[in-house]
């Protein structure tokens, strides 16, 4: 037992990796991908070979279960492209729902399935779980195809959705087009599963997919910093570069810094759930959510801002990342839904560091 | 990463919260109502020394670096760094200004701890190994025309012989009215910049070492903030602190010190506004549960809403102090990740109060005044150990690049 926030060597490597096939492979193709609706043959075959997808999966489900693993390795993709990640990253956020679903049978199988990557699982987050049999809208549910499966993660439970009850739609959205851009609609409300869950479980399967839009969220919002500072070095403005400028200095002091913010509690949460502390981490993933929803947000809106002009067109990818960014914090139920899981805890939530 | 209190700091944390709760905050509170410090003398600090605090508390030799680590006899350890942000939380949620009043080496100890020369260290940190009185150090940087630019420093030393004399003004330095020793920064040639610097210990005593006046602050006031004048103060060659061969060879070596000084102290510094900001959300937290009926349905739901946006800085916070604490421990330089903490920590304690505040409203407010004091504390966390502007400068020189953030 220890507190030591430091990464383990073989993660911090993992991210250096991670961080090279986004900058190499994934950066240059991000515009064809958003264009074509889907990411291109390099930029798949650089996700897949690094292997990450297996680190979002419970180890009886044949996953490598390493969540802060995880966690620095999809912030460290969305730093070359978030479009496609919707996509391409499976089970990723529905491994929420394969940590608790109480048939470990079935939570088996259908990750075993993804792993594959043949079979995509669609992440739904609902009030409650009987809920389901009304049907509902899930924005911006990855594939182009219908997928295998709906995984739905409910304030009392979780349940599983056939893919056959599922019709995809196009979407209107402003942004991961390289994911397909559709929508799915539950047309056939019969869960294959429906299981209560106690509160702590249930924040969990909530918790893995925030962990996870959470951190492509930094991703972006640190690419957008780092295309700001290296364009506010050299651009002249009044006599001095751009970020020569105190007033500006001192805007990307304080997006990086939320930035950093967000980023510690995210690994934190995931340090949390791997343990299998669920109160601790669901309760820490559902607050740094926040904090990356607002560190994404604002540090994408500096890409744009200290670029001026030059960043609202499309010749730099600072309006992508301001756009990916603010379809980003409406997945999983946005703010709301995270205020409301907090806010049902607020009295009795867990401290963990206090003692 | 680990994330799982080991016993010996959470007993440590248990330790600091029992002092607190019969001994820090109550004197706090008084010595609010008194404005003024609480004294040197108070049976308190007595009480402390002869349990043996200063060997092991939150502002004392251990916490300063001055004790090697021992066997934890539970597997991996949490690091002192780490360990001593955690406590120092604990201690500022009960009261900040009675906290830093505490005996130990304070701000003194972490300059001597790594930069002086191994009799320095036994001479000046070992005497805070006792169980007799209650002693005190002190760090004096800041002068009245050098606040937040510290390389403008004018407090001059020249070397005399076997001595060194220094003279000038320095101000806002904690606990310096009532220290043993003060590390004192000076500069040996004001045109030299951050290369002129250099550290000294001033022994309390010293002829030419003057207190000007203990300041009479908004809050915080359980500690004194002094200013002290040094006018030909003539201190050893043996005070200065790492010797002369510290400073020689490298450039800006005295700045440097100064830097890495500031690097361990101000997560420690960060993390007291967490405690504040956990103590303003608890005594909402209470007020919402006992006092806010059940029936007051949309009041109730809103204000608990707003506790979960406390809580958020204040783990988020935290784990920032964490986390440049633990690459203090690892060894990894940590000046962005400390500054990061210093700058977010104290506008989310802030805000945590102000919202705390709404939530009770007036009446809550007035009636045990606690948070009404809270109010005043805090602002000083945005100010001591580097104004939020200096730590959105040292992030931007960073992030950006020292060529570019002058």
């Amino acid at each position: 037992m220890a507190i030591d926030t430091n990464l383990a060597e073989e993660v911090a490597e993992l991210e250096v990796h991670a961080r090279a096939a986004a900058r190499d492979v994934l950066a240059s193709g991000a515009e064809g991908a958003e264009r074509a609706h889907a990411w291109s043959e390099p930029m798949a075959r650089a996700f897949a070979e690094l292997g990450t997808r297996g680190l979002w999966v419970p180890a009886d489900c044949g996953g490598d279960d390493d969540l802060v693993a995880a966690v620095v390795a999809v912030e460290a993709f969305a730093t070359g492209d978030a479009g496609g990640l919707l996509g391409a990253d499976r089970p990723g956020p529905a491994a929420g729902v394969l940590r608790v679903l109480p048939d470990r049978g079935r939570a088996r199988a259908l990750a075993e399935a993804a792993l594959d990557g043949g079979t995509m699982l669609a992440t739904a987050l609902i009030d409650a779980v009987d809920d389901v049999a009304a049907g509902f809208r899930v924005p911006w549910a990855p594939g182009v195809e219908v997928p295998h499966a709906l995984v739905v993660a409910a304030t009392d439970g979780v349940a599983v959705v056939d893919g056959g009850g599922l019709a995809a739609e196009p979407a209107s959205a402003s942004a991961l087009w390289a994911s397909g851009g559709v929508a799915l609609q539950v047309v056939d409300g019969d869960a294959i599963a429906r299981h209560p869950l106690d509160a702590d479980d249930a924040l969990v399967a909530r918790a893995v997919p925030r962990l996870w839009a959470g951190a492509v969220l930094c991703g972006v919002g640190q690419a957008a910093v780092d295309y700001a500072v290296a364009y506010g070095r050299e651009r002249i403005v009044f006599g001095l570069p751009v970020l020569g400028h105190q007033a500006n200095a001192f805007d990307v002091a304080w997006a990086t810094a939320t930035l950093e913010a967000a980023r510690t509690g995210l690994r934190a949460a995931a340090c949390h759930l791997a343990a299998g502390r669920a109160a601790d981490g669901g309760w820490l993933a559902t607050l740094a959510w926040l904090e990356a929803r607002d560190a994404g947000l604002r540090a994408t809106d500096l890409g744009v801002q200290m670029l001026g002009g030059h960043g609202y067109i499309h010749d730099h990818p600072a309006q992508r990342w301001y756009r990916e960014a603010r379809m980003l914090v409406l997945l999983f139920g946005g703010a709301d839904a995270a205020l409301d899981d907090l806010a049902d805890r607020a009295l009795d939530a867990p401290d963990p560091l206090v003692a | 990463m680990e994330l799982e209190l080991d016993r010996s700091t959470r007993e440590a944390i248990e330790t600091i919260r029992g002092l607190g709760r019969e001994h820090l905050r109550p004197l706090g509170m008084e010595a609010d109502r008194l404005e003024r410090p609480i004294p040197p003398d108070h049976e308190f600090f007595q009480m402390l020394v002869r349990a043996g605090y200063m060997e092991r508390g939150p502002r004392s030799l251990d916490a300063a670096g001055g004790l090697d680590d021992a066997a934890a006899g539970d597997g991996r350890r949490t690091g002192r760094a780490v360990r001593n942000v955690l406590v120092s939380e604990e201690g500022a949620y009960w009261d900040r200004g009675a906290l830093v009043t505490l005996p130990g080496p304070g701000l003194g100890g972490p300059p001597v701890a790594s930069m002086g020369t191994p009799e320095q260290k036994a001479r000046f940190l070992g005497m805070f190994a006792t169980r007799e009185r209650p002693l005190w150090a002190a760090f004096a940087m800041t002068e009245p025309g050098a606040g937040s630019d510290v390389a403008r420093i004018q407090t001059r030393a020249r070397e005399d012989g076997d001595e060194w004399v220094l003279t000038g003004q320095k101000m806002f330095s904690s606990n310096s009215a009532r220290a043993a020793w003060v590390v004192v920064w000076a500069t040996v040639d004001p045109d030299a910049g951050r290369n002129g610097h250099r550290a000294f210990v001033v022994e309390r005593g010293t002829p030419g070492f003057e207190v000007l006046r203990v300041e009479h602050k908004m809050g915080v006031r359980a500690y004194e903030t002094a200013s002290f004048a040094l006018d030909d103060c003539r201190v050893p060659a043996a005070n200065l602190l790492g010797g002369e061969a510290y400073y020689a060879g490298r450039a800006n070596r005295g700045f440097g010190g100064a830097m890495a000084t500031f690097n361990a102290t101000r997560p420690v510094v960060a993390v007291h506004a967490v405690g504040i900001a956990r103590a303003a959300h608890d005594h909402a937290r209470d007020f919402v549960r006992d006092e806010v009926p059940s029936h007051a349905a949309r009041r109730r739901r809103r204000a608990l809403e707003r506790l979960a946006d406390i809580r958020r800085g204040i783990e988020i916070g935290r784990l920032l102090c964490v986390h440049a604490a633990a690459l203090v421990d690892a060894g990894t330089p940590n000046g962005r990740e400390a500054a990061t903490a210093k700058m977010y920590a104290p506008p989310i304690a802030r805000r945590a109060i102000e919202t705390a505040a709404d939530i009770l409203g007036e009446v809550g407010v007035l009636r045990d005044r606690y948070l009404e004091k809270l109010v005043r504390d805090v602002k000083m966390l945005d100010i001591g150990e580097g104004t939020q502007q200096v730590q959105r400068r040292i992030v931007a020189r960073h992030v950006i690049g020292s060529d570019i953030v002058r």
